[in-house]
């Protein structure tokens, strides 16, 4: 009797596990529910992440080579090459900005590649100091892809990239730092963060679906604070903040934006760089009987991507003369955060911190 | 209450929590509670483990006891986004020990003869803690008969098919039908359990019921120390002869023939106060009667009134910031000031809406502008917001219109008329 009592919980469990299986067999064929989160992760990372990094480590090692190019010939023409080279790169790194989880995380990889505006007057002062310490916090806004849209572009570029060695070691020091850092996520990515990231599928929010759901929609209303609502003034009573223009100087701002919105969304169908379609999070909520919102989501984004390609001026001008179209614009951004953020992950049971919940 | 304590800060949550952020979300009539400077925050969470090694040793029980009522109490206080029904319910369970005479038997306290041993102790001391675990079953059972639970099995749909990729359990966990017959057997469970462990004869089988239960409450969602508190706690239905038996077995106490009975003393005074606080137990769950409207959407009367793992609540706040001379706009990034958790449970919760549009007033009161080298001041700025919840899986609807000046609506309890109607289809 003692005996049984004791495995009576185990006996419990075990028919009730049973009775799960039994009942499992009819049920699978009729329903056909065959969404996994495992596929899911491993088409992202296999598919888009991992070759995302590896095209982004390819366009720096392009750009430090174009840099090296240009100053064993310093012509227009290898300065252009230079130039589209860094834009290439820039826009590389639009397409991989939205995975700021993990590794990027943990080598800092949005702030070390990615901070605008940046400050030009420090960045003239480490070029004539000579010195400086890159990966200090206060340098945070002197490096990087946008401090190149300085380099690159200010009124007298071309001369003193070509006749002042501290501002071609300057910008060569920059490209090594952007380098050792790609290289360092990328390969975290490829010895073993990719497996932890295809099976990590649990529902606690340190799991890797969990942090990159989170993430995922962070980066969508980072986008939308950093490439449009800040310049327009949305957090300064509506007075334009042209300083804070992405690529003010090269003028490739309207890219960038529709880049990194362009890729948000191929994330969210799970398609990969060539237009191939894979498991996306959208295979997920029509599993969970959301189709309509997975259409809204999708239209919406193609629409704002429309959008944005559709101005004929680069973002300060339309911002000078069109202002309201771009209001308009950010309304759109706007609205679908609501669809983004609350719809789409509260069917997902995903939690947004790592605290205790007892459901309110 | 150690483990828990312990665990709080071996996980960082005592900076994260109280230590980092910028306001704290206090209760009506408790915003008076305000956390300690830097890290003397800590202090109250090293009294909560002296004091809960002080109850569970029986060491200073007459200090003890209360101490880690205060502490504990103290540290819930601080800030609502953290509320847990688990919480509260420690909360009221310290607060009921201390009136237990815990320390009379099996205790330091006894054993260095601080206190007499009692071979018998009133009843009512076992009997309120008791009452207090069936009301927390039986009003979270009766908190389960409504549609959202019964008929759509919402919102544990949502939370069982997170776990698809479980080895083994996966596959059913993402099952509609399972999800209809956990809540249905969660149900029932909350509802009669009290009355299976009350008697003798189910009373085995019955608290097998409750491990096999908790257990799988703590494996499938994330509710901390619960499941474990519960199980303990539970125990308590057993028989004094029971528990004498478990310490005579592990060899902590030899073997008496003494028999071990509970008494019926208590005098009028203890009458009284215990009647009053089963009355208070028994409205405040009950008070969301009083107000009109959708309980999970309005949120009134919604805490302290076990309603546990009933909801699944999200929202997107945005809150504007508005200039009242010139009607000129601040959208407000939240992050800046809140925790994610504080934004989390802010988003949704209409008195934290509130409290938080009287900080943004505090905060952007008389702050000033350089743009373009001209200097603005924003004066006494109306806050607004717009604000979108979606509950149990539907579709978002507008929960707070922009229009309203959260700054003018007063926090109090009356009825919420400011909030959107809720279209429950």
């Amino acid at each position: 009797m003692k005996n049984i009592k004791r495995y009576t919980p185990f006996l419990f469990l075990s028919i009730l596990l049973f009775s799960f299986s039994c009942n499992k067999k009819d049920k699978e064929d009729e329903n056909g529910s065959t969404f996994s989160k495992t596929e899911l992760l491993t088409n992202l990372g296999d598919n888009i992440i991992l070759p995302g990094y590896n095209n982004l480590k390819l366009n720096i090692e392009d750009f430090e080579s174009k840099h090296n190019a240009f100053l064993n010939a310093k012509t227009a023409i290898s300065f252009d090459s230079l130039k589209s080279s860094w834009k290439r790169t820039y826009i590389q790194w639009n397409k991989v900005s939205i995975f700021n989880f993990g590794p990027a995380v943990d080598f800092g990889l949005q702030a070390a590649l990615g901070t605008f505006p940046t400050d030009t007057s420090k960045i003239l002062s480490n070029i004539s100091n000579g010195s400086y310490t890159l990966s200090s916090a206060s340098n945070t806004e002197t490096i990087g892809i946008p401090a190149f849209d300085f380099l690159l572009y200010r009124y007298n570029a071309f001369e003193e990239y070509s006749n002042n060695t501290n501002y071609s070691d300057y910008a060569l020091s920059l490209i090594t730092k952007m380098k050792e850092e790609v290289n360092a996520v990328y390969n975290l990515w490829n010895s073993s963060y990719l497996a932890t990231f295809r099976t990590s599928t649990g529902t606690e929010s340190t799991s890797a679906f969990s942090i990159f759901i989170n993430s995922f929609v962070k980066s969508y209303e980072e986008a939308k604070w950093t490439k449009i609502g800040i310049p327009l003034g949305k957090q300064n009573l509506g007075f334009q903040q042209p300083i804070y223009i992405e690529a003010r100087l090269s003028k490739v701002g309207f890219d960038l934006f529709s880049t990194n919105i362009e890729a948000w969304r191929k994330v969210f169908k799970g398609d990969l760089e060539d237009g191939t379609s894979g498991v996306g999070l959208d295979d997920y909520l029509i599993d969970l009987e959301r189709t309509s919102l997975v259409n809204s989501i999708d239209n919406t984004l193609s629409d704002i991507v429309n959008d944005i390609n559709s101005f004929n001026n680069d973002f300060e001008t339309t911002l000078s003369n069109d202002a309201s179209s771009l209001d308009a614009l950010y309304t759109k951004i706007q609205n679908l955060t609501v669809s983004i953020k609350t719809d789409m992950t509260s069917v997902m049971g995903v939690l947004i911190t790592y605290q205790d919940n007892d459901g309110d | 209450m150690l483990l828990g304590t312990l665990r709080f800060l071996a996980k960082g949550w005592v900076n994260d929590l109280y230590i980092h952020p910028q306001t704290f979300f206090g209760y009506l009539g408790f915003e008076w509670v305000k956390p300690l400077q830097g890290n003397w925050m800590y202090l109250p969470f090293i009294l909560v483990i002296i004091s809960s090694l002080g109850v569970i040793l029986g060491y200073l029980y007459k200090y003890s006891a209360p101490l880690l009522f205060l502490s504990f109490s103290y540290i819930e206080l601080l800030d609502k986004s953290n509320y847990l029904n688990h919480y509260y319910f420690l909360s009221l369970m310290t607060f009921l020990l201390i009136f237990a005479p815990a320390n009379r038997s099996f205790s330091l306290d006894v054993y260095f003869r601080r206190v007499r041993e009692l071979k018998s102790i009133p009843q009512w001391t076992i009997g309120i803690i008791k009452f207090q675990l069936a009301v927390v079953y039986i009003f979270a059972g009766i908190a389960k008969l409504e549609a959202d639970w019964l008929l759509n099995a919402q919102p544990l749909k949502i939370w069982l098919q997170a776990h698809r990729e479980m080895p083994i359990f996966g596959t059913f966990l993402k099952e509609e039908w399972v999800a209809y017959l956990f809540c249905w057997f969660g149900c029932i469970y909350d509802l009669f359990i009290v009355f299976f462990l009350l008697s003798k004869k189910t009373r085995s089988i019955a608290y097998l019921f409750v491990v096999v239960f908790h257990f799988v409450t703590w494996f499938l969602l994330p509710i901390g120390i619960f499941p474990w508190v519960m199980i303990v706690s539970t125990l308590i239905f057993f028989s004094p002869e029971f528990h004498e038996n478990l310490l005579i077995k592990f060899k902590w106490k030899k073997s008496t023939d003494e028999t071990i009975e509970t008494n019926k003393t208590g005098n009028k005074i203890v009458q009284v106060l215990i009647i009053s606080y089963i009355l208070f137990q028994l409205f405040i769950p009950f008070r969301y009667v009083l107000y009109p409207g959708n309980l999970f959407w309005n949120e009134e009367g919604f805490r302290f009134s076990w309603r546990v793992m009933l909801m699944h609540k999200e929202g997107t706040a945005t809150f504007y910031v508005r200039d009242s001379k010139t009607k000129r706009e601040i959208q407000v990034r939240n992050n800046e000031f809140l925790t994610k958790t504080q934004e989390d449970q802010m988003s949704t919760q209409p008195d934290m809406i509130l409290q938080y549009a009287q900080f943004l007033k505090e905060k952007f009161s008389d702050s000033t502008f350089i743009i373009n080298k001209q200097t603005y001041k924003i004066q006494n700025p109306t806050i607004h917001a717009s604000i979108y919840v979606s509950i149990n899986g539907r579709i978002s609807q507008l929960f707070i219109d922009k229009k309203h000046d959260l700054s003018k609506i007063p926090y109090n309890l009356a009825h919420r008329n400011w909030l959107e109607p809720f279209d429950s289809k």
